[in-house]
């Protein structure tokens, strides 16, 4: 695993998120309410920049209610090509989760966000 | 019908040109560029801040709050953003707003409308670069006076073809009452590129709208039902053997609505003759024959898991030579040319791939 330092932690509130290239790839990360989690932009579709769409919630799909309920607000980026939804936690695709976009750890330590990467399967 | 097939063409880098036939201008909103164009008494209405104008929408929530919410295209610079970030050689530009304009209940605005949008199409950016062409926004609420635009704006060197929207034509535009329309289109040499719409549904068709939920459910009937209308109104009505030299353009209906029209339409014509005297032909022929006028665009490309179902359809109604790219940009389904090659490459021959992706469009709009 190697260590990523990505911003400090000022850099990076509530709700906001960051964009970087971290070996090679263009990682965003997001504070999600003060959890932090970082997910690979590049959508598992066509390749569109999946990070950097609308972030927001989702509908929760209990066919119990026939109210809509809106669920995990905050953590859902739509991609801004053709809308498909990722939870930022676990990179699923929210319509068929065999998709998944890759995930990072993210933390805060001393201040600064740190984001985990395991290249080990790519490293020679 | 094959499956193997011999290429030369390994990626869509080696297409010699890729046109995009429906390539969206998104203006469709009060302080755009373009209704500062508006004759007066309209122009005073429309674009001051007590302005109560939006096309037609109701609760159709197409954006989804921002997840598939369309970028706007108002600037030469993001088009070219599109065409180089996708690879596009040439674009024609095609309205969004103006598609609505059948269902205008003024008249006199309706056809200001179209005005405004031609004149600042030109000003913006056709006249800004020759690398953009264009199709002329038109209605049909009185077939002279859009004649009239036409014989105004068909002589710019890059408009290409007239836009219509096809939702909303009241009767469809096999009447007779279109026919100074189609008169100015075969004069001027420019195919009509129809167009479908959704949010004119509620007022076009309410009781279907009204039937349904939501844009998801809407949206999958309101392109092929709408295109449907008007392939079946004109070819019912003879218009391929009273205006034989006239092209026609269906877009963004995708492919699947195609062959369905057609078969039924070939059924209908053997057992119904005294309803179609006009036609000598069988639709079908018509519209596989290379010179019969009928092309169609590509978006969307089905969402098939087995690509070759896609090739299969594209054979049905002959798209090797009549079938032709587009993307749709800016909207949020829309199709990229990589994608599409990618899809169509292993089911069809070098020369249709070329045809689909450029050298059909550059035939028939002129580029």
């Amino acid at each position: 695993m190697t260590q990523h330092v990505v911003c400090q932690v000022e850099e990076l509130g509530p709700g906001d998120r960051i964009i970087t290239e971290i070996e090679g790839r263009e990682i965003a990360v997001f504070n999600v309410d003060g959890e932090y989690t970082a997910v690979l932009n590049f959508c598992v579709h066509q390749g569109g920049p999946a990070c950097e769409g609308k972030v927001s919630g989702t509908v929760d799909d209990d066919p119990r209610e026939w109210e809509f309920s809106w669920t995990k607000d905050g953590e859902i980026v739509a991609c801004p090509w053709h809308g498909w939804e990722f939870d930022l936690f676990t990179g699923e695709y929210l319509s068929d989760p065999t998709y998944r976009i890759p995930t990072y750890e993210a933390t805060a330590t001393d201040g600064e966000i740190v984001v985990s990467m395991d290249t080990s399967a790519t490293d020679s | 019908m094959s499956t193997q097939q011999q290429h030369e063409l390994r990626s869509v880098d080696d297409l010699e040109a890729i046109v995009d036939t429906d390539a969206h201008l998104n203006v469709t909103y009060v302080g755009s560029g373009y209704l500062e164009y508006l004759d007066e008494p309209w122009r005073n209405i429309v674009t001051s801040e007590e302005s109560s104008f939006s096309f037609p929408k109701g609760d159709l929530f197409k954006n989804l709050g921002g997840k598939t919410a369309p970028d706007r295209v108002e600037t030469p610079e993001k088009e070219r953003e599109y065409m180089k970030e996708f690879g596009l050689d040439y674009v024609i530009l095609t309205s969004i707003g103006n598609l609505t304009l059948p269902v205008f209940s003024n008249d006199r605005f309706a056809h200001a409308m179209a005005r405004a949008y031609n004149d600042w199409l030109v000003d913006t950016f056709l006249d800004e670069s020759d690398e953009f062409h264009g199709l002329a926004s038109i209605t049909t609420h009185q077939p002279d006076k859009t004649a009239e635009e036409i014989d105004r704006i068909a002589d710019h060197p890059q408009i290409v073809g007239v836009s219509l929207g096809s939702v909303g034509i009241r009767p469809a535009l096999g009447n007779r009452r279109y026919d100074p329309i189609f008169d100015a289109l075969v004069d001027h040499d420019l195919p009509l590129v129809l167009h479908g719409t959704t949010g004119t549904y509620s007022t076009a068709h309410p009781d279907i709208k009204r039937s349904l939920d939501t844009y998801w459910e809407l949206h999958i009937v309101s392109h092929p039902l709408g295109q449907t209308l008007q392939l079946t109104s004109m070819m019912g009505q003879g218009i391929p053997e009273r205006y034989p030299d006239l092209d026609i353009v269906f877009q963004e209906g995708g492919l699947g609505w195609i062959p369905t029209a057609m078969y039924r339409m070939d059924g209908e014509f053997e057992k119904r003759r005294q309803e179609t005297p006009l036609l000598n032909r069988r639709p079908s022929e018509y519209i596989t024959d290379p010179d019969g006028g009928f092309y169609f665009t590509s978006q969307p490309i089905p969402e098939a898991r087995d690509p070759e179902h896609v090739a299969w359809l594209i054979e049905m109604f002959n798209g090797q030579d009549n079938l032709m790219y587009s993307s749709d940009l800016p909207h949020y389904d829309f199709d990229s040319p990589g994608e599409v090659f990618s899809m169509l490459r292993p089911h069809l021959s070098d020369q249709a791939l070329r045809n689909i992706f450029g050298e059909t469009a550059i035939e028939v709009f002129g580029l």
